[in-house]
C-alpha cells in the first residue's frame, strides 16, 4: 500500500532519485517521472515516491511470480521421480554380511525394479527387497528359496550342526534365506514371510564406479550360488 | 498439415494436463487418504454386509500411531492381492486370549503377540476369517486407518468406536 506522505518543502532540493543518473538541479525541482494522474498538484517527489513505490512493487511481483513457478516446476519433477522410485525401478544401497558372496559386507549399490511382484512374477531363486516381519521400518534383501506350497529344505543351525529340516510354505506366503546362511536373520528365524511384505525385484548389481564407466554391470540372476538340489 | 501439427499439440497438452492430475491423485491415495468400499459380514454390526464406503487414512500407520481399537486395513497374509478390514486387537508383547473356533470347542488360548507383529479381529467373530485362523500379522502389512464413512448417509460421519 502507498502512504501518501506530505514531504515539507525544505527537503525538495536535497533528494536524489533513485533511477537517474542525472542530480537534480538545486534551482528547482522538476518533475523526472511524466505526471500520474494522481490527483496531486503540488509535490512532484510526491509523484516520484509513488512511482519508485509502484516500480518496486512490480518488481517483486515479477519475483514472487518466478519464484514461485520455479518451485512449482522443481516440485513436479521431485514427484514425478518419486513415482518413478516407487513404481517402476529405484537405485538401492546394500550392506550386511547376509548375502555374501553376492554382495559385499560394506556396501553395494543395486538397482531393483518395483513391479514384478505386483503382477506375481517372482520365484525360487530371485534376489528380493522386503519389509522386515520383526522390524517393520527395515528394509531387507534376501533370495527366494520357495514360494507358496514348496516344500524347502533348510539347515537349521549351520554353525553348530548339520540338521536340516522340510517345511511346506503355506498359501501367500514365501521363504526367504540370505546367501551366507552362516550369518543371516532370514526366515530360518522368523518363518515363512506373507508376499504382502515384498517392496521388490533386484535386477542388477553395479559393481564399482570405474567398471560403471566401463559399461560394465552384472546381473544379480547369474550370481546364484551353486547349491545342489535335495 | 499444419492442422494436424496444432491437433497433436493440443492433445499433447490435454494428455499432460490429465496425467498431472492422475499423479496428484495418485499421491493423494497412497499417502493421504483414500475411499474404499468395505464389504461383507465380519466386521458386523460396526460395518454393514452390502457396503459402506470409508475414507481411510495413509499417514498414521507409517509413525506407529496405530493401536489396539483402531480398525485398519491389511494387505491379507493369504492373498496378496485382497485387503481385509479387520480391528487391532492388541500390539506386540501383549498377551491374547481368544476361543479359537467357537463352533468347535470352549477353550480359551492365550498367545503372545511376536514384535513386529500385531493382532487383528473382525467384530463379529462369528463369521470372520483373522488372526484365530492365520496367527499374528506382522505390522508391514498394515495399509491405512479407517477415520470416516461417507456411505451410507445414516452413518455419515466419523468413527469413532
Amino acid at each position: 500500500m502507498l502512504s501518501l506522505e506530505l514531504f515539507p518543502t525544505i527537503y525538495l532540493s536535497k533528494l536524489a532519485p533513485h533511477h537517474n543518473c542525472n542530480p537534480p538541479t538545486l534551482s528547482s525541482p522538476q518533475p523526472i517521472f511524466p505526471k500520474r494522474n494522481l490527483g496531486l498538484k503540488k509535490g512532484s517527489i510526491l509523484t516520484k515516491r509513488t512511482e519508485m513505490s509502484l516500480r518496486n512493487l512490480k518488481e517483486l511481483t515479477i519475483i514472487a511470480k518466478e519464484a514461485f513457478s520455479k518451485t512449482f516446476l522443481v516440485a513436479k519433477s521431485l514427484c514425478f521421480l518419486h513415482v518413478i522410485n516407487t513404481h517402476v525401478f529405484t537405485v538401492a544401497s546394500l550392506y550386511g554380511p547376509s548375502m555374501l558372496p553376492t554382495f559385499n559386507l560394506t556396501g553395494d549399490w543395486a538397482l531393483a525394479e518395483r513391479f514384478s511382484h505386483k503382477l506375481g512374477k517372482v520365484g525360487a531363486g530371485d534376489i528380493v527387497i522386503l519389509k522386515s516381519p520383526v522390524e517393520p521400518r527395515k528394509i531387507m534383501t534376501k533370495r527366494v528359496m520357495g514360494v507358496e506350497g514348496d516344500s524347502v529344505t533348510y539347515v537349521v543351525e549351520p554353525k553348530n550342526s548339520d540338521r536340516t529340516e522340510t517345511i511346506v510354505v503355506p498359501k501367500g506366503h514365501i521363504w526367504v534365506e540370505g546367501d551366507n546362511i552362516y550369518n543371516s536373520k532370514d526366515s530360518r528365524n522368523f518363518g515363512a514371510v506373507p508376499y504382502g511384505l515384498l517392496r521388490g525385484k533386484m535386477l542388477w548389481k553395479f559393481n564399482s564406479i570405474q567398471e560403471i564407466m566401463r559399461g560394465r554391470i552384472k546381473k544379480t540372476k547369474y550370481l546364484r550360488p551353486r547349491r545342489s538340489k535335495k | 498439415m499444419s492442422a494436424w501439427k496444432s491437433i497433436a499439440k493440443e492433445a499433447f497438452t490435454q494428455t499432460c494436463l490429465v496425467a498431472k492430475f492422475l499423479g496428484f491423485l495418485h499421491l493423494t491415495n497412497n499417502y493421504l487418504f483414500s475411499p474404499t468400499l468395505v464389504y461383507g459380514p465380519s466386521m458386523l454390526p460396526t460395518l454393514n454386509l452390502t457396503g459402506d464406503v470409508l475414507l481411510v487414512e495413509h499417514v498414521s500407520h507409517r509413525f506407529q500411531k496405530v493401536g489396539p481399537g483402531d480398525v485398519v486395513l491389511v494387505r491379507s497374509p493369504l492373498d496378496p492381492t485382497k485387503m481385509v478390514t479387520k480391528r487391532i486387537v492388541g500390539m506386540e508383547g501383549d498377551q491374547i486370549n481368544f476361543l479359537p473356533d467357537p463352533s468347535i470347542t470352549d477353550i480359551c488360548r492365550t498367545i503372545m503377540v511376536p514384535k513386529g507383529h500385531i493382532w487383528i479381529q473382525g467384530d463379529n467373530t462369528h463369521a470372520s476369517c483373522d488372526s484365530r485362523h492365520y496367527g499374528p500379522v506382522p505390522y508391514g502389512l498394515v495399509q491405512g486407518k479407517l477415520f470416516f464413512r461417507v456411505w451410507p448417509p445414516s452413518g455419515f460421519g466419523s468413527f469413532d468406536q
